[in-house]
């Protein structure tokens, strides 16, 4: 089980987006893609979930080329997506009507009990906070039952305060809701504290510059107080491939 | 509240205006009556003005019902197959140039003087507004979301019913007030053109018996119509998305 690239490729209107990005992400890891603004972080989500079609190369996750839309991923884009006039509930069971499943009632209480969202199940979206919306979109996500989450920035619109409690709050899930996890951030710090691999990828056309591995007995915020030099190599790397200087 | 009362007090004021207007200028009433007259004869009249108003409002909501149902479906079609839509929209937006109204004639020959004719021009009248913005609302509906939608397995018919429909009665609603307005004028004209009923027949009638205290009762009547139907509308709208949210709950 696990996502394969290699040498993957893409141009779009004659501008190279993605060159020769070759990479594996096993199954079971939460693997971090951090680049330089507009390198193409969320385009390689895109090109997983068969949004965008690659020029070159190949994709293959569990030994299946993805050759097209496909709902091998749960997937969360950067907007939350969520649906104005539906519920909380019924914006976290979007999967199961969709694809005609039932819903157990009982579950969904016991995780909008972990999202700490249970009081708010019958609120519109409209209703609710901006941090509020990220964990119902992140529960959505977690209800389609994939074996791959792709998120796209999902704590990006939110303060530094909120975000930070957002993270923390993914690392304390159980590890039964766990999967493998792709991340797309800007924010080096959250995918140093969330990660247990960083992918750093150059700037236009975008290829993998550095692969990290993070395997911290604990991981927590002292842990992440300690990580100030990873964090400095990783800025001094997108500062290099950066347009901006 | 007070804004509410603002317009109300315009209102109030224009109609003085124009009765110490009358009063002062002696003007004849069958060139222009004071609103006094008007209420006058709105009382007077009272039986004759309902029965002809109920004609009017039933031949405009069946037109409207169907202008609806029509514009639904193929702005549906239209937006599901591209090619009808590049085929036919530009069509139909060139198509709203055109004065609805100086098809009445031919209407009247081909259909008659009964109902047909008025429901028709009440369509043709309405039909373009709701097919025009439901149409647009439809199109502006996020590819990205559509595309989630499709990355949890959505099939076309549900990426409508989940998503674009919803969405997109903001639009139908938006051009269904437009028509709800258009389509009592619509239902008016028909009568003027062939009728043996209805306000626009009304006020034909009573305008070469020189009653024009009479014809702004019945103005005052269409103006009462639109208004309501107009509100009516703004009532569905709410209603469609209060069932939209409860019903998904149940």
């Amino acid at each position: 089980m696990a996502i394969t690239l290699e040498h993957v490729g893409l141009t779009l209107d004659d501008l190279e987006i993605l060159n020769d990005v070759t990479a594996t992400i096993n199954a079971g890891s939460f693997v971090s893609l951090i680049a330089p603004s507009g390198a193409g972080k969320s385009t390689l989500l895109k090109i997983l979930t068969g949004l965008l079609p690659i020029s070159t190369g190949s994709v293959v996750v569990d030994g299946q080329p993805i050759t097209g839309l496909n709902t091998t991923f749960s997937y969360l884009p950067q907007e939350d997506m969520l649906l104005p006039w539906l519920n909380v509930d019924q914006n976290i069971t979007l999967y199961q009507r969709i694809n005609h499943q039932a819903v157990d009632q009982d579950h969904v209480t016991d995780l909008l009990t972990l999202f700490g969202l249970v009081a708010y199940r019958h609120f519109l979206p409209r209703q609710l906070s901006g941090g509020m919306r990220q964990r119902v979109a992140l529960l959505r996500t977690m209800m389609n039952p994939a074996n791959y989450l792709l998120l796209d920035e999902p704590f990006g619109a939110l303060d530094a305060m909120t975000r930070g409690l957002m993270q923390d709050w993914l690392l304390s899930l159980p590890t039964a809701l766990k999967r493998t996890t792709v991340l797309v951030t800007h924010d080096i710090e959250e995918a140093i504290y969330l990660s247990d691999r960083i992918l750093v990828l150059s700037a236009r056309p975008a290829h993998v510059v550095q692969d990290i591995s993070l395997t911290p007995a604990t991981r927590d915020r002292e842990w992440l107080a300690t990580q100030a030099p990873l964090k400095t190599e990783i800025y001094q790397l997108l500062r290099e491939d950066s347009d901006v200087k | 509240m007070k804004r509410k009362l603002y317009p109300l007090g315009s209102l109030v004021l224009l109609l003085a205006v124009w009765q110490v207007a009358v009063t002062l200028l002696k003007t004849p009433a069958f060139i222009l009556p004071s609103p006094v007259a008007v209420v006058q004869a709105l009382v007077a009249d009272a039986s004759g003005l309902l029965t002809n108003s109920w004609v009017t409002l039933y031949e405009s909501l069946i037109g409207l019902v169907i202008a609806c149902l029509l514009a639904f479906g193929t702005a549906l079609v239209m937006d599901r197959w591209q090619l009808l839509y590049q085929s036919f929209y530009p069509l139909l937006v060139i198509s709203q140039t055109l004065p609805v109204m100086v098809l009445g004639p031919l209407l009247s020959l081909w259909f008659g003087f009964g109902m047909a004719p008025k429901v028709i021009l009440v369509v043709l009248m309405s039909y373009f507004p709701i097919i025009v913005s439901f149409s647009e609302a439809l199109g502006k509906v996020s590819k990205e979301q559509i595309r989630f939608l499709q990355t949890m397995g959505a099939k076309d018919w549900q990426v409508y019913r989940i998503l674009k429909i919803p969405q997109g009665m903001q639009g139908f609603f938006a051009g269904l007030r437009i028509a709800a307005t258009y389509c009592v004028s619509g239902a008016i004209i028909g009568e003027w053109l062939s009728a043996e009923a209805g306000l626009g027949y009304y006020m034909i009638r009573v305008k070469n018996g020189y009653q024009i205290d009479k014809v702004f009762a019945a103005i005052f009547c269409v103006i009462v119509l639109s208004l309501g139907l107009n509100v009516a509308t703004r009532s569905l709208q709410k209603l469609y998305y209060r069932t939209l949210i409860q019903g998904r709950s149940s």
